[in-house]
């Protein structure tokens, strides 16, 4: 079981990562700009940042592949995979 | 421009082609076996909660040794070939001792006899009969091996069902890969969601971003479920065929790594018990569960099937030699000696059906389903949606598809958890479960088939069949209560996790579906709200 909660702050980390991506994305500020939308969303980042902080995401594999924990890998994998389709699809008012 | 741009936007166009043709033609089974599948990733679950279960642990905590001992003096010596021992769904050991023999339709399979012994050590019934007989008929197991069997098979006989559900996997391999590869602005568009708009480019946007999203576990679903059934319908076969000359029987006992044959001269076996015991402390486990080869010979040995360990992804098998209780070796899955094709073939299972980490793997894998029943769902709406505003001629065409969306999406779901229904109802009256639960799932099917083609108003039927499944999800924990009388305070304090999550899973789907039928009855009285004029209104303008 242990091996499970160690994903768990990765998971976490994902979760924070992708709703940063899904926040400050160009294309989606622009679709929500399309309405009459009142939220206003001031986070704004460069590709770069927008880049590293992508990249970012691999970095949970490291400790789980030099910890030989494959079971937390495909967890992480998983997890990631449902958070962004989750918060991608989220209404643009709210992310 | 370059050169190459009027090939390239052909290939294109073929590609988007094969995505949506192959989608449109099979993506209502896809839909089937997708959801199915989600379902079956939970199937232990389900046979766990329909009989309001715990596992007891009885592998350990009972005297295997002298059970099987007892049993085998009662027990004709064919069949002491090779005995099968695990805990089912209801506190019961379940003991086959069983030998291998073609069964009627011609496959090998075991014959013997089935004993099923309580914890108290006492024996409840004794049947004989091939396995596969024997476990079709087992109403401990009706409602999730029905639900499995649509997954796997589609409920068709073999092999013609595992072919299909082959085909599907490839439909979803190339729909997969395809549409990774029609996508211009994969990651540009990851994020972007129209939610503000309706119709078309909502269900555009959906399908992308969601498709996008699962590419990667897509396809390896789709590999691994096609392998599954590929390697069952034709494979195996064929290998036999190519590799031994049509002796199945030869066939087996390569691929499970026995010599086919043993010395049967006699000799007392060692105490089974201890070595189950001592198989358990090695894994930090207890065994899912155990084989026990020529008992009473001096080819005597025991094997201990474990689920993935601390870490670990594959399965365990952990061999004893039954004869002095010494542990000989971890087992690979396939043949004799440790080889990466065994132990890719180990992972297989558990990456299909997310059996790798208990409930927490189990939930990640579930999402992921709904995931790709969502990308089935919204790819054959956008076709749907796209051609009903085209021209009249192929408009009513296109609405008969948006039926049958309807008709599946929402008809599925309701056939299964009627199902359910069927398996408890049957079960307080005391008829046989394995057979009410399919006649449930036929009848509601034909049920909403009806529905469907009588009521006129499509998003009367949508609202009609969302109530059902709503009620179903509400009704079935108590229906569930009632039959077993474990209620969740008792469930808690025996930490029926399992029991628990499909309960609270049920709910959260009634909640759902309540919610979803609130908005869908507002945008109904918003949409008759608006004004449309009459013939009267117009001559009165004038």
């Amino acid at each position: 079981m242990n091996h499970l909660i160690m994903t768990l702050p990765f998971i976490a980390f994902s979760l924070l990562v992708i709703f940063l991506l899904a926040l400050s994305d160009p294309r989606r500020k622009q679709l929500s700009n399309k309405t009459n939308n009142k939220t206003s969303h001031s986070l704004t980042l460069s590709p770069m940042h927008r880049k590293l902080l992508a990249w970012s995401l691999a970095l949970p594999f490291i400790p789980l592949v030099i910890m030989s924990n494959y079971a937390g890998i495909l967890m992480y994998a998983g997890a990631v995979t449902t958070i962004g389709w989750a918060i991608s699809e989220l209404p643009s008012s709210v992310v | 421009m370059t050169d190459n741009s009027p090939s390239l936007r052909s290939k294109a166009k073929a590609l988007l082609s094969l995505h949506s043709w192959s989608g449109i033609i099979l993506g209502m089974l896809l839909y089937a076996v997708i959801f199915t599948g989600t379902v079956a990733v939970v199937a232990d679950e389900i046979g766990e909660w329909s009989n309001s279960n715990y596992h007891k642990d009885l592998l350990v905590a009972s005297d295997v040794y002298a059970t099987v001992s007892r049993l085998a003096d009662q027990t004709p010596v064919e069949y002491l070939d090779e005995i099968s021992v695990y805990e089912n769904d209801r506190q019961q050991l379940v003991y086959f001792f069983h030998t291998h023999k073609q069964n009627p339709s011609g496959d090998m399979d075991e014959y013997g006899v089935q004993y099923l012994v309580n914890s108290q050590g006492q024996t409840i019934s004794k049947e004989t009969g091939f396995g596969s007989e024997i476990f079709a008929q087992d109403d401990t197991y009706a409602l999730s091996r029905f639900l499995v069997s649509i997954h796997t098979e589609l409920h068709i006989p073999s092999p013609w069902g595992l072919i299909l559900t082959g085909i599907l996997g490839l439909a979803m391999l190339i729909a997969s890969v395809s549409g990774f590869m029609i996508h211009r602005h994969l990651f540009t568009d990851m994020f972007s969601i129209r939610k503000q708009r309706d119709g078309q480019p909502l269900k555009r946007d959906s399908h992308t971003v969601a498709g996008t999203w699962s590419i990667p576990f897509a396809i390896l679903l789709a590999f691994t479920g096609s392998f599954f059934s590929f390697s069952t319908a034709f494979g195996l076969p064929a290998m036999g065929v190519v590799a031994f000359g049509g002796d199945q029987e030869a066939l087996m006992y390569a691929l499970v790594g026995e010599q086919q044959h043993k010395s049967e001269a006699p000799m007392t076996s060692a105490n089974f018990t201890s070595m189950v015991r001592d198989a358990a402390a090695r894994q930090s486990s207890v065994p899912s569960y155990l084989s026990i080869s020529h008992m009473g010979t001096e080819s005597a040995s025991l094997l201990a099937f474990f689920m993935p360990n601390e870490g670990k992804v594959g399965y365990e098998q952990l061999v004893y030699d039954g004869t002095n209780g010494d542990f000989i070796e971890h087992k690979p899955l396939v043949g004799t000696v440790p080889s990466v094709s065994s132990e890719i073939l180990s992972l297989i299972y558990p990456i299909h059906f997310g059996t790798f980490a208990g409930l927490m793997s189990k939930i990640v894998w579930i999402s992921l389903g709904v995931a790709a029943c969502y990308v089935t769902i919204t790819g054959l709406q956008l076709y749907a949606h796209r051609n009903e505003n085209k021209n009249q001629k192929t408009a009513n065409a296109w609405r008969w598809f948006s039926r049958m969306c309807v008709w599946g999406f929402y008809g599925l779901p309701l056939c299964s958890l009627a199902s359910a229904f069927g398996f408890f109802v049957s079960g307080n009256m005391g008829a046989s479960q394995s057979l009410w639960t399919q006649y449930s799932f036929v009848i509601a099917a034909a049920l909403i088939s009806l529905v469907s083609l009588a009521m006129k108003n499509l998003k009367q039927l949508k609202i009609l069949l969302l109530t059902g499944n709503g009620i179903f999800c509400l009704i079935l924990p108590v229906l569930r209560f009632s039959s077993s009388h474990v209620g969740w305070l008792e469930a808690l304090n025996y930490n029926m996790m399992d029991m628990l999550f499909i309960d609270f899973a049920l709910l959260t789907c009634a909640l759902w579906c309540f919610i979803a039928l609130h908005k869908k009855c507002q945008q109904e009285s918003q949409d008759s709200n608006v004004w449309t004029p009459t013939l009267s209104d117009v001559e009165v303008r004038k």
